[in-house]
This record gives C-alpha cells, structure tokens and sequence, in this order.
C-alpha cells in the first residue's frame, strides 16, 4: 500500500512535484504518466526516501518515508531507468552485496538470487561481470538486485527505457508476476501505450501537479479538459 | 533517519568495496606497483649515477690545460708528478666550453723568475662551476697547488735552516664521531617522513575516488541509498578501503625501500658507511604514525570525492594533494627534532612528518607522540563526520 498526500518537492525556486496526491493498492499496477520534466523521477525518488519531501508526506507500507525512513527502505524496491551497476563485480556478487544490506542470511539469499535469475532469464549470465553486460541484461540485473528482498512494494521508474522488445517483453512478464504476488507497484512512463497495457489505473502528471487520474477508461472519457497534454502522451505510443 | 553506525552494515559495505578495489587496476598500480618499484628506482639509480661520477674523477687522470706551460717547468712536473692529470695543449679560451679539458690553469709570464726571488706568483685555475666534474678537477687542481706552495715553504725554511714544523703548531684530525646508525637514520629521518605521506596519501586516492564519486559517477549510489542502511554505515565501510589501501601502500613503500637500503647502503648515503637499525617498539610506533597519515589522508579523500560530481572533478581536486605534502616536509626539513616548535605537532601531516623523523633517529618523545595521535586523531574525526555528512546532503548527492 502507497498513500501520498499533499506531496511537495523544491528544489532551490523550482516546484519539481505540488502538492501530489494518490494510492496504490496491493495487486495493483500505478501508473505515473507525464512528459519529461514532470516530476516522475522526483516523486519516486521521495517515496524511495532518497530525497527528503519539502512539505506533505507518503505512507509507504504502512511507514511514513519522513519519520520512519529506514522502515521504507526495508519495503522498497526502487528501479530506475538510468541506474547502474558495480562493473567489476558479477551479477550475482552485484545482487547478493544488496541482499546482504537488507540483511538476507546466506542460503536465503543464494536461493532467491537463483529464483530471481530464473525468472529474469540470467542464469547463463549470474556469475560475469556486468561490465560487459548489453543495456536490457544490466537493467534485468537492477531488478534483481532492487527486489532481492522480496519488498512488498515496487517504484519502477521507467524501467524499460531504452530496452529492445524481447527485453521489454520480460519484464513486463516480470511486473505482471510481482502483480499476482499482491505486490504494490507504482510504474512512471512517458509513453501512454505502455501505461494502458501494464497498468490498472494511472495518474497523469504535468508540471508537478496531477491532473486527471482514474482508470484509463475513466481518463479518456475526461480527456477534453486536458486535450493539448493528452494528445501529446497519445504521440507517445507512437515512438 | 537513523545515522547510527552499524559496525555489521559497514563490514558488508568495507568487503564489497575492498573486493572492488581489488579488481581495479589502477588501485594495483596506485597502490603496489608504483611503491615498490619508484623508491628503490630513485634511490638506488639517482646516487648511483653521482657516485659513478666521483669514481670517474677519483680513479681516472683527467684533462687539465696549462696555458704558459713552457714558462712554468716547475709546476708542471709537479703536475704531472701527482699522477692525477693528462696536461693537454689546447687554447685556454675555449678548452673547457670544448670539453677538451676540465679546468684550466694560467701561469703568469713571469712565474718562474718571481718564484726565485721569493715573491708571490699569481695563478689562475679556470672551471666551469655549472658542470660537477669540473668542479671536482678544480679541487684536485687546487689541492695539488697547495702541495706545491707548501713543498716551497718547506725548501726555503730548510735552506734557512729552520725546521718546516715551525709552520704548523696545529696538527688537526677532523673524526666523524657519528656511529653508522646515526649517519644512516638522520638520512632515513630525512627522506622517510616525505616517503610514507606521500604513499599514505597516494596508495588510497583511487579507492577514494571509486568508492565516492565513482558511485555517483556509475548511478550505483542512489540504489544504495534506498537499502536500510544509516548513511554513516555506508561512509565508515568505505573509508575504512581508502585507509587499508593507504596503509598497504605505505608499507610496501617501507618495503621497497628497506631492500633499496639492504642491498645498496653506500648509494643512499653517498660516501658514508651507513647502517640502520629499528627495535620493535619504534617499529610499532611507527606503524602508528603512519596509519595516523592514512587515517587523515583517507577522511579527506573521502570528504572531498564525495563532494564531487564525477570521476574527472574529483580526480581534478585530488591529484594536488600529493604535491601538497611536499610543503610540510620542507617545513620540517631543516628543523632538528630538538628545535621544533610544540605547535608542529599540532599541524596535520606534519606532525606525522615530525614523529616519523623523531622515531626514525631513535628519540622517542612521549609528549610529541601523544600530540601526534589526539591532534590526528581529532582531524579524522572532523573529516570523517564531514564525509558522512556530504553522504546525507541532497545537493551533494545530486550535483549535476
Ligand atoms: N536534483 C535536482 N536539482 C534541481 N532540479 C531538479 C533536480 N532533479 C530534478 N529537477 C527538476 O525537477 C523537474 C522534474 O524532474 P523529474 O526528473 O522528476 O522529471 P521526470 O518526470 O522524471 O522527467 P523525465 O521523463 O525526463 O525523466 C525538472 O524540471 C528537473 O529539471
Ligand atoms: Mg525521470
């Protein structure tokens, strides 16, 4: 369970998120859909607790992400599009060096690393170096090492940018297990297409603020009153 | 947030980071190849070449112009009597620029005549001061005219029939009374300090740069800050790598040179037999000396590589700190431990510096070793505390 209410975030004269609001259930997709700049990353990063909010609060898994930061971090997985890896160390010593931070023992965490792997299709790959891993098997291995810990709760901040569509295909597959699961995911996009087909219901974002939110049936119906961000999302689905 | 250390988290974080920086390869050669190979290199190649040179000079005749040779026929068998030169013929204006010889002496026209009417004779010796063998031939030059004047004096007295002693009321033995210990640890007190700080500051600058910047650089450290984990586990862990890679550095630089000294000891100390010997308490207070020069190199590598954005500007900021130590050290180069000013030891870096020189020679001062562990250790506190602050701040952690 997400609950964000009244989220703001500054940085120095610049308003990146205003006063947003929104839940996500478990077994339940969100979508966060807005152009570039909006404040996807931004609010994601607050829920991640990677940045502190200026003002308002999140309820993350029950835990507040300004007072009971590190209660958070225990039940999130936080993927992002552009992050990176330990180049020098294999996938396997990239995820197990997370696993043990979150405080996996051992054989726990040998067994989950193997599962994840295998649902990832990274088995061949486990114990390379990412160094020379291609983009789509890096950002496989961020999503391991961000779940290692099982977390009831998933950021996924626009997680297969970039990727080709084999690599897109498994891990949408993956979402949609972590969905089954009863998991939480909050999944931030810029092109609708990939929102309409993952995602139970979205929020539209747009200078920080959202502007429309429901399923995406609801959305079209209320689409004239936000026409011109509308049509350029559509646009989206066709890049 | 909880900033509380965990010793457990900063363990996890130290070994993944120490296994990183064992698979860089510029941490090898930062911290392995370049101690161990640069110090010998430098202290055995360096004065070897000097002392081949003295051995040249010592051992060979060399050239020498005498111009006027033909007007002075006693000077020049005594020249040549000393079996140190070859008396060439060249023109004495350019003989030298020419390197046909390496000094060259002028005899006034009218030497011989004023040597027997017992007045004194001018005579020039020309060298070049800028070239060191020259320099040494114009030694041996002078020394052999000195002789000459003084085989004179002692030929007149006796054909006045006074004893030549009369001359020399004083008989002086200048003795070096130093022991070999000495000579060879007040030439370690002098190049150790500068060794160990500049390795101690060296051997960890990757691993510094790697684990701070590098991990902004790469796009590892916003997913490690979303692990429960306190900020300070996080800076402890990775400190910790920049100090043993430090230390490791500075004790393989111990090591090349101690092989440097074993095997050639003439040639780090040019000209004097030199031994150097250490019991075990210096040994261990040393070794606590330099890892209060790791440890406060370390936190302001550290301070300073996380507050940068990537690998190229912390790199950019850190490199100076290796010429920087430089400063210290010829602060306390020509200070005799007795000397020293008490705030010296207050001074980081140079305090390390004093210590290391005090121990070296084997003067062991309670008081300065004390002020040279608080004041050190109040220093990596302060960085330490600065680093893991910079670990929390936002606008640290996302300047771009
Ligand atoms: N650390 C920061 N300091 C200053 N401004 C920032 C910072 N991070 C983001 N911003 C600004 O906040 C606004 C929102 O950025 P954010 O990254 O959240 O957008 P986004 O929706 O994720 O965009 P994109 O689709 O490009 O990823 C942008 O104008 C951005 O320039
Ligand atoms: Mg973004």
């Amino acid at each position: 369970m997400v609950e964000v209410q009244g989220l703001t975030k500054r940085f120095n004269n610049l308003t990146a998120v205003d006063g947003v609001s929104f839940a996500a259930r478990p077994g339940e997709i969100f979508g966060l859909l807005g152009e570039n700049g909006a404040g996807k990353t931004t609010t994601l990063r607050v829920l991640a607790t990677v940045l502190a909010p200026t003002s308002g609060d999140a309820v993350v898994n029950g835990f507040s992400v300004t007072r009971e930061a590190q209660k958070v971090r225990a039940s999130i997985g936080f993927v992002s599009s552009d992050a990176g890896l330990y180049d020098r160390l294999t996938a396997r010593e990239n995820v197990a060096y997370f696993g043990r931070l979150h405080g996996l023992p051992g054989p726990t965490l040998t067994k989950r690393i193997d599962v994840l792997f295998a649902w990832l299709d990274l088995k061949d790959a486990a114990d390379r170096r990412v160094g020379k891993f291609s983009k789509g098997m890096k950002q496989k291995v961020c999503i391991a090492r961000a779940l290692v810990h099982d977390p009831p709760v998933m950021l996924l901040d626009e997680p297969t940018a970039g990727l080709d569509v084999t690599a897109i295909h498994a891990v949408d597959e993956f979402i949609l297990r972590a969905k089954r699961e009863g998991k939480t995911i909050i999944f931030s996009s810029h092109i609708m297409s990939e929102v309409e087909k993952l995602c139970d219901r979205v929020a539209i974002i747009h200078h920080g603020s959202i502007i429309a939110a429901g399923t995406m049936d609801e959305l079209m119906a209320k689409r004239e009153r936000f026409e011109d961000v509308f049509l350029r999302l559509i646009g989206g689905r066709h890049q | 947030m909880s900033q509380s250390l965990n010793f457990r988290h900063a363990w996890i974080v130290f070994t993944k980071e120490l296994s990183d920086t064992i698979r860089d390869r510029r941490t090898w050669w930062a911290m392995i190849i370049l101690p161990i190979v640069i110090i010998p290199l430098m202290t055995l190649i360096g004065p070897r070449a000097a002392i081949k040179q003295i051995e040249d000079v010592r051992r060979t005749k060399s050239n020498v112009v005498v111009a006027g040779a033909e007007r002075a026929p006693t000077l020049v068998q005594f020249l040549e009597a000393s079996g140190q030169f070859n008396l060439v013929t060249a023109d004495p204006a350019t003989a030298i620029k020419d390197r046909q010889a390496l000094a060259v002496v002028y005899v006034p026209a009218d030497f011989e005549d004023r040597l027997r009417q017992e007045k004194p004779a001018q005579v020039r010796v020309a060298f070049d001061a800028s070239d060191q063998k020259s320099s040494m031939v114009q030694e041996k030059v002078a020394r052999i005219l000195i002789a000459f004047s003084q085989a004179t004096v002692t030929a007149r007295l006796q054909a006045r029939g006074y004893d030549p002693n009369l001359l020399t009321p004083l008989a002086i033995n200048v003795e070096n009374v130093a022991p070999k210990e000495q000579m060879g640890a007040s030439f370690l007190g002098m190049i150790l300090p500068m060794l160990m700080a500049m390795w101690s500051a060296t051997g960890g600058l990757y691993a510094a740069i790697d684990v701070a910047a590098g991990e902004k650089e790469r796009g590892t450290l916003e997913a490690i800050l979303t692990v429960p984990v306190s900020r300070m586990s996080l800076a402890v862990g990775k400190y910790l790598v920049v100090v043993v890679s430090s230390l490791i550095a500075a004790a393989i630089s111990l090591v090349g040179f101690a092989v440097a000294f074993k095997v050639s000891p003439v040639s780090m100390v040019p000209g004097q037999a030199a031994t150097f010997s250490l019991t075990a308490t210096q040994i261990g207070l040393i070794f606590l000396v330099a890892l209060t020069l790791s440890a406060f190199f370390a936190a302001v590598e550290l301070a300073v590589s996380s507050f940068a954005r990537g690998f190229r500007e912390a790199q950019t900021y850190l490199t100076p700190i290796t010429f920087i130590v430089i400063i210290p050290w010829i602060l306390t180069q020509f200070v005799s431990p007795a000397d020293i000013p008490g705030w010296y030891y207050m001074v980081p870096v140079m305090n390390g510096m004093m210590a290391f020189k005090e121990l070296v020679m084997g003067l062991v001062n309670p008081a300065h070793i004390r002020d040279t562990l608080v004041f050190s250790a109040i220093y990596v506190v302060v960085a330490l505390r600065l680093a893991g602050r910079l670990f929390q701040r936002e606008s640290v952690l996302f300047r771009s």
